[in-house]
């Protein structure tokens, strides 16, 4: 027997991101718009999304002045559920197709689209919390062991649908390396965001198994298997800094550093979509916290922290990113000055405000008490020395970075070291417990 | 809170992970119709009554507030 309720939750579910795909089209099209990009082939796909999922939220504005009706509803989530796959496949096609004819994609373009599917998937998330369901609900129950194994099955599945991706650089007469790469790349980014989601999932589903038999771990595996992302682009941004560096030093010619430059661009632009997943590991932690009833005062400095630490990577971002470009365009020295003083001043603020906070955690973190060093260099350690490093290279006009990016570095793995050291000692609360029971 | 499907279930000595492998369906959706937070299909329901050995009217009938009046007068 299928659980009718986790297909009707999923149901609405779909229907959430239908509309938050329409509202995603609409917004990609005016920042495409915003960037000066022309030509119908770089609409095609925001064009045929938000028509698509426009139609959908039609259709169910039509249907609502039948009033409630159980079989009509049944009727809409068909509709929604066929509409889904057809957005979802469909938006993929064109996207490609569109590619291929028109091959005028930018980074700026990529990078608007990822951090909107990221965005998406943390919607994806929250609404499958809200609802108290799981994607692959029906994979945990019925294959529990051979479940990653499944999970890698479907990526190669998408592999096989990705290569259809391809003809239309055969049609179009276009490059086919060029194709395969772009095909290639997509797929690979889809299927480790699809791998991660789908482990973030199991492991959420553990860990709330184990909280209805008393068990806690004493980090959540989440928080973990969100920091590899972070790590990982920490350690691709040192080596694209070396490769920057030796490169430059070879050959200074100003075509050479232009090209480098755009391409240090993009990768400062996916700081954004790290700062979300650094976001969304600190919800993580603190939600767990909460649950096995930790200090509170922590769990406070720990919520201040984390969106101050947001705000100020979202900050860093945008002036060693944004600011260059309006030097560039404008091409006046004056507005380089007031860069510098701008940058000098929230640097200043930013550097006492995080300063406060750090001493106030670490305050915490010595009522608590820290004794194992080990744990301390592995998590703080080798993050910090690869972020100082990272930001000598990538910023080096920017002093504010480097002190910003060190102090959250260290802040962070502390915390996440005492979380770890505190596992054994944790006092469970048994009206939480009953609390958490019910879910 | 559906203390009749509750404690009928408890009396079975069957725990809600237990009952939801039986039907085929998550703890989740048990825990949630014991907390009356989902309203089950007639599907589910006779699904439930077959595991616990009882009728729809003592796992799921909602007395109406006149029929109470009349019980406690």
């Amino acid at each position: 027997m299928k659980d009718e309720r986790i297909l009707s939750e999923l149901n609405k579910t779909k229907l959430v991101i239908i509309y938050y795909l329409l509202f995603s089209s609409a917004l990609l099209a005016a920042f495409k718009l915003l960037l000066g990009l022309e030509g119908l082939s770089n609409y095609l796909v925001e064009i045929f999304i938000f028509s698509a999922s426009g139609l959908v939220l039609l259709i169910k504005i039509t249907l609502s002045f039948y009033g409630r009706d159980e079989r009509i509803e049944s009727l809409f989530a068909i509709i929604g559920n066929t509409f889904f796959s057809i957005i979802l496949f469909g938006g993929l096609f064109i996207h490609f197709a569109s590619n291929a004819y028109g091959n005028t994609q930018n980074y700026i373009q990529y990078n608007l689209t990822s951090n909107f599917i990221l965005i998406g998937i943390i919607v994806l998330i929250s609404q499958l919390k809200r609802r108290n369901i799981y994607l692959h609900a029906s994979l945990f129950l019925r294959f529990d062991s051979k479940y990653i194994l499944i999970i890698f099955k479907r990526i190669l599945f998408f592999a096989l649908i990705m290569s259809i991706n391809i003809l239309p650089y055969i049609y179009f007469k276009n490059d086919l390396l060029i194709g395969i790469l772009n095909v290639f790349i997509s797929w690979l980014s889809l299927s480790i965001t699809y791998l991660f989601f789908s482990i973030y999932e199991k492991n959420h589903y553990e860990e709330t198994e184990m909280s209805a038999e008393e068990k806690y771990r004493g980090l959540s595996k989440n928080a973990r298997l969100l920091y590899i992302p972070i790590l990982a682009f920490q350690f691709l941004s040192l080596l694209f800094n070396a490769v920057f560096n030796i490169s430059i030093s070879q050959n200074p010619s100003t075509e050479n550093v232009m090209q480098l430059t755009i391409i240090r661009m993009f990768i400062q632009l996916y700081g954004i979509d790290i700062a979300i997943i650094s976001l969304l590991m600190y919800i993580v932690i603190k939600r767990h916290l909460r649950r096995i009833n930790f200090s509170n005062k922590l769990i406070n400095l720990l919520t201040v922290y984390m969106i101050s630490s947001f705000v100020i990577s979202i900050v860093s971002i945008i002036t060693s990113v944004v600011f260059p470009i309006f030097i560039q365009l404008y091409n006046d020295i004056s507005i380089l000055t007031i860069f510098y003083k701008v940058n000098s001043f929230v640097s200043i603020t930013f550097f006492i405000y995080t300063n406060t906070l750090l001493f106030a955690i670490i305050y915490q973190l010595y009522k608590i008490g820290v004794s194992d060093m080990n744990y301390l260099y592995f998590y703080a350690g080798v993050p910090v020395i690869s972020t100082i490093v990272l930001q000598l290279g990538l910023s080096y006009e920017n002093t504010f970075s480097i002190i910003v990016a060190t102090i959250l570095s260290i802040t962070g793995f502390l915390c996440l070291y005492i979380f770890m050291k505190r596992k054994e000692d944790f006092v469970i609360d048994n009206r939480l417990l009953e609390e958490n029971l019910n879910y | 809170m559906n203390n009749q499907m509750k404690s009928k279930r408890v009396y079975l000595n069957l725990s809600q992970a237990d009952l939801a492998k039986k039907i085929g369906v998550s703890r989740q959706t048990i825990v949630l119709i014991e907390s009356e937070k989902y309203n089950p299909s007639l599907k589910l329901c006779l699904a439930i009554c077959h595991e616990l050995n009882a009728t729809l009217d003592e796992l799921f009938w909602k007395e109406s507030a006149d029929e109470r009046r009349k019980n406690i007068e």
